[in-house]
This record gives C-alpha cells, structure tokens and sequence, in this order.
C-alpha cells in the first residue's frame, strides 16, 4: 500500500515537474549555475596553489632573501675581497655603525637614508615590507662587541620561529686585534 | 544583460535552467578532480621539499666554510702536518690511526667539537696526496661512519714544500725528514714536497 502510495507521488511530481513553469526560473537557474562554476573555478586555482606550495607559516622567499644577504656580507661587505674567509675589523665596525669607511663595499647613502630603521633593508637590498636581523656571534653562541661596537642590528625576531628564515655563513674574525682569528657565524633573519 | 535573460523566450519556455545547474555543478565538480588529479601527477615541489634543499645548502655552506676559514687561518695545513712521526700515525689517533673526534689540541678541534656538534653534523675527513709515479692516494684523518642521505662534499687544496715542519710532537722535523710521514716527496726535482686535497663529507644526524 505504501509502495503504490510512494509510485503515485513519484508520477505525479514528475508530471508537476515536466508540466510546470519551469521556464520561468530559468533565468536564475542560469545565474546560480554561473555562480557556481565560477566560484569552484576559483576555488580549484586556490587550492592548486596551496597544494603546490604548502600552507606553511613562513614565505619561502624569505629563505633565498636570508641565504642572498648572508652571502652578501660574508663574500663582499664585511671583507677585502670575495676569497677572503677572514672578516674585515674596520668594514665590520663600520656596517653595524651604519658608518662608511672608504674602502668598504657599501656605500654612503645607506646610513642617510629618511628612515634609519630602514638601513639594513637598503643595505641588503632588501624589500621595506620584511623584517630582517643580522648578528656576528661566537662558536658559543653570544654576539661579539668588537671595539665597542656590538655586532648586531635589526629588531628581534618574533618568538614563532616557524615564520623566520635564517641563514648562516662561518667567518673568522680577528675580534681582538692580536693577529689571530677565531671562529664567527654570521646569522641572518627574516621574516 | 537583465533585458537578455528576462526577455529571452527560448529560455521562459523549456526546463534547461534546472540543467543548467546540474551541469554547473557536475562540471565544478570534474574542474575540481581534474586540478587534484593534475597536480598528483605533476612532479611538483613542495614546501618539505624546498626546506630540504635549503638545508643541504646550508650545510654545503657550513663545509665550505669551515674549510675556507681553516685555510685561511693556516689551520688546515697544521691539520695535514699533525703526524705522529715515532708512532707513525696522526697524533692521539690511537690504535685505528684515525679520529672519530678531535682531541683537545687538533687544529680544528673548534669547528668540529663545536660548530659542527651543534648543529648535529657527522663528518668524514680524508687527505688526498700524490704519489711518486702521479697517481692519487686517500690517508683518513676522521671517519664517523658511511654518510647519511643528503651528505655533501667540501674540499680544499694545500701544498707542503720540503721544508714545512710537522706539528704536534715531532714539530722539530721538517716533512721531507720525516721517515713515517704519510704522504711521500711527489716533486723530487723541486722544493715543493705534496699538493694535498681536504676532502670532507658531511651529514646531517
């Protein structure tokens, strides 16, 4: 009985269906239709990118920056030339003084810049938007004060370190001036 | 637009805006598989995988500076010259002839018991040096294992010269007066003794 009552409804809803107006609604039909192709358009595009990059905290590019700037002091800024290993006192003192000393490889214009808080990004040629920190420590961890200049610049970096790129360079430095070097790193942050 | 979809009678009079929808969703759906299905199949590099290539360059970086530095501070050449000469093997390298760890007063004991241990890297070191008749030898100076997946090799190039003296205990004899040195006079004819290659591969643990 409830089967036949179940058949009658099915019939007559797909008479009602086919017999009714629905022309009238096509117009919107079309609409939702539209809206909703493209919304999963969107939607599959924006996934594809978090699939091929991950959703993690931290922007990759902000490790290339990190692994540049690095390079940058180690191979050019803080030396002589590119082969030297050693750091130069004076180019070392003088960049974390935000001074400019002639034979250094950076350039005046930094340390005069409108926004001091800015030099090191114009320094490392990198974008205002990120935050960046460079230190000079010890094998044992703690940042060097050479002729009493501590060598570290830039604001801390947060405390979530999974936001932080950091990079590091092993130099020597003469940091006492008595013809021997000792081992440094140079670390770089950005975030 | 609105004068198009509300005077269109084509569409007033049939039922295709139901399929319409039907059709817009199906084909979300295949959109969205299709994109699933794109990006699997796709060598593509993930966020793991773009860590794991900064690490190994980071580490590449740490080798080659360790080594560069070591250089310059003439550090790598005392550790080529750190030979026992009575006991005919590299100073308090004991009964294997070699070191898993550096003793307290190696030259490069800095770097490798402590920037190297912080940083939770293994390390094998060996000296390539020429032979009489041209060919290469290898004479182990650490050895910490078979290297992990990822390891990466680092190398500098020193050359001795008859009259460069060993360190440690025997500092008072010169390389070509060492009767147990490992590495032999290559360049009789000349005052050059060796050129030796530091070769070090390191992991990470």
């Amino acid at each position: 009985m409830k089967i036949q009552s179940l058949k009658r409804w099915f019939t007559s809803s797909l008479r009602g269906f086919r017999e009714d107006n629905r022309g009238l609604s096509s117009q919107v039909d079309f609409m939702v239709a539209v809206i909703i192709y493209v919304t999963a358009a969107v939607i599959a595009l924006g996934a594809s990118a978090a699939l091929i990059y991950g959703s993690v905290g931290a922007n990759p590019s902000n490790g290339i920056v990190a692994d540049r700037a690095a390079d940058r002091l180690a191979d050019d800024y803080l030396v002589d030339n590119a082969n030297d290993a050693i750091l130069d006192r004076e180019c070392t003192t003088a960049f974390f003084d935000k001074e400019t000393p002639g034979d250094c490889g950076f350039e005046s214009s930094w340390s005069s810049v409108d926004q001091p808080e800015h030099y090191l990004n114009r320094a490392l040629a990198v974008e205002e938007a990120k935050q960046i920190n460079v230190t000079i420590r010890t094998t044992s961890g703690s940042i060097e004060t050479v002729d009493g200049t501590r060598l570290a610049l830039g604001d801390k970096p947060p405390e979530d370190r999974s936001t932080v790129h950091g990079y590091h360079r092993q130099v020597g430095l003469d940091a006492n001036d008595d013809g021997a070097a000792e081992w440094y790193h140079i670390s770089v942050k950005v975030w | 637009m609105r004068q198009f979809l509300f005077t269109n009678t084509e569409f007033q009079r049939d039922n295709r805006g139901l399929y319409y929808t039907l059709d817009a969703m199906l084909f979300a759906g295949l959109l969205i598989v299709a994109v699933v299905l794109a990006i699997n199949a796709a060598p593509t590099q993930g966020s793991q995988d773009v860590a794991a290539d900064r690490a190994e360059a980071q580490l590449q970086t740490n080798a080659q500076d360790v080594l560069a530095v070591a250089n310059s501070t003439g550090r790598l050449k005392e550790t080529t010259l750190y030979w026992d000469d009575s006991a005919s093997r590299w100073v308090d390298s004991g009964s294997s002839e070699r070191y898993f760890k550096p003793p307290s007063d190696h030259p490069l004991e800095t770097p490798l018991s402590k920037i190297f241990k912080q940083e939770n890297i293994a390390y094998n070191i060996a000296v390539i040096y020429q032979t009489e008749d041209g060919s290469t030898e290898t004479k182990r100076l650490y050895y910490q294992g078979t290297p992990g997946a990822h390891a990466v090799s680092a190398q500098y190039t020193t050359v001795l010269n008859d009259d460069t003296h060993l360190r440690g205990p025997d500092s008072d004899r010169t390389v070509s007066e060492s009767s147990t040195f490992y590495a032999p006079d290559a360049f009789p004819e000349s005052s050059k003794y060796n050129i030796l290659q530091v070769r070090m591969i390191v992991w990470k643990l």
